[in-house]
């Protein structure tokens, strides 16, 4: 499919998902990406992509539930908090539906239309994505092999010994990425 | 000449780096630079196309003239078309979703017609043919100097400058990669590896320059630098096998 024509889609779905909070259309549009998500036989990647995001389900489901109306539980919150996560949840797969159905090269031309500095930014910051994760995955490694643990309740210790090394070297990142790109003749006239 | 460095100096914001330095590069030379970490290497390096004095912030004096242009009075992007460079970390150069979008960057910038046929080709000299719609994220370390190589050779430039190019790769990889160097270096072009491993200097490059802190300290043809045992071992250089 033509992959500007799969990004407006995106959007348009997208849009819907979030001006229409109600049960019904959200059960449809569920039933239509599992049989997507099947349909493309990504279902056994979608699992292991969408497990690490549960917690954030479970914490919005509780959370609105405990203060829906007041501060105490409420079956109206109950209600809210599932809606509001299955939303995510749709919006989530529908991203990925996206970037599994389009090969990488398409991708970049799905933005084309934009500005050329605000497409450059986008695929920028898409390319540094799963680099992200990888690095904040190793520097958790290299900080629990020697000894850190990350479950105390001092959240200044479990945090800094991983945000800072980890943003240290997304700045780090970015100014010798800009480097790299003038010396390949970006910015020239 | 490729490149003729007069009395230049520079420093980093609290930090001199370049003390009086004075090289000149031949057209055609293979040339090897090496030293300890920490040196000014990289610096040097950041000298040849630009990048030193436009990008980098630092006091910059001296003069730097590459393939005729005076990196004082050529922007970065528009040395582009003359220097290559590939960095030391492939990470800090690859932003591309797909392996051809990153071979076809520059090619872009410079505005050079026939893009898949150049990336074609220059994939195919690494060793990499056929992997236009791979994702770079998912290539192994040696895969992406590999593929950085690539998008450097496929602009064609006179001169190519590559920072510790083999750093990561196995022994059949490196062996490749100093082949496309020496086959590039053959059909005329001027290549510049910073290289730790001394043994890669000795079998190709013909000329070699050891710098320490910030200076150079003895430049010349590789079997009279490389031989010169009292030099490496002050520096902690490497002896290679060939003059030991
Ligand atoms: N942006 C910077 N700001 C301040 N100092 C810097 C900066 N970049 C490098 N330096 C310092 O300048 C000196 C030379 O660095 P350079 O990267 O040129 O060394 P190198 O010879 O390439 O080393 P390596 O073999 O580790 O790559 C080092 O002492 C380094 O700490
Ligand atoms: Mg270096």
């Amino acid at each position: 499919m033509n992959p500007k024509l799969k990004l407006f889609l995106l959007v348009i779905a997208s849009t819907s998902m979030i001006f229409f909070v109600n049960l019904a259309f959200m059960a449809v549009s569920a039933i239509v990406l599992v049989s997507l998500l099947f349909g493309f036989r990504l279902h056994s990647r979608f699992v292991p992509w969408i497990k690490p995001m549960t917690f954030v389900f479970v914490l919005i489901i509780v959370v609105q539930a405990l203060t829906f109306n007041g501060i105490m539980f409420s079956v109206a919150g109950l209600y809210y908090g599932i809606l509001f996560s299955l939303r995510i949840l749709i919006l989530a797969s529908l991203v990925f539906l996206f970037v599994e159905t389009t090969p990488p090269s398409s991708l970049a031309k799905a933005f084309d239309f934009l500005p050329e500095s605000v497409s450059m930014t986008l695929i920028l910051a898409l390319s540094l994505v799963p680099g992200v994760s990888d690095l904040a995955a190793n520097i958790m490694n290299a900080q629990r092999s020697r000894a850190m643990n990350f479950r105390s309740p001092n959240i200044f210790s479990t945090y800094f010994p991983v945000l800072i090394p980890l943003f240290g070297k997304m700045l780090y990142r970015s100014e010798k990425m800009a480097l790299a790109m003038q010396a390949r003749g970006y910015g020239k006239e | 000449m490729a490149i003729e460095m007069k009395d230049v100096f520079f420093s980093y914001p609290g930090k001199e780096v370049l003390k009086n330095v004075n090289l000149t590069i031949k057209d055609g030379d293979f040339v090897g630079i090496t030293g300890p970490t920490g040196s000014g290497k990289t610096t040097l390096a950041y000298c040849f196309n630009g990048l030193i004095p436009h990008a980098i912030r630092g006091k910059f004096s001296g003069s730097v003239v590459v393939c005729g242009k005076d990196t004082k009075k050529n922007k970065v992007a528009d040395m582009a078309g003359k220097v290559g460079f590939v960095f030391q970390d492939p990470d800090w150069q690859i932003f591309s979703l797909s392996v051809k979008d990153e071979v076809s960057f520059g090619l872009n910038n410079l505005k050079m017609g026939n893009v898949d046929k150049r990336v074609g080709e220059a994939l195919a000299m690494v060793g990499m043919e056929g992997s236009e719609d791979v994702m770079p994220h998912n290539l192994s370390h040696g895969q992406k100097q590999k593929l950085c190589i690539a998008s450097v050779l496929a602009m064609e430039p006179e001169v190519i400058i590559l920072d510790e190019p083999t750093s990561q790769m196995d022994h059949r990889s490196c062996v490749n990669v100093y082949g496309i160097l020496k086959r590039l270096n053959k059909e005329g072009k001027t290549v510049i590896v910073i290289e730790h491993d001394t043994d890669n200097l000795a079998q190709y490059a013909n000329r070699v320059v050891l710098i320490e802190n910030g200076m150079i300290v003895k430049e010349g043809p590789t079997k009279k630098v490389l031989s010169d045992r009292k030099a490496l071992e002050t520096l902690g250089i490497k002896i290679p096998g060939a003059f030991r």
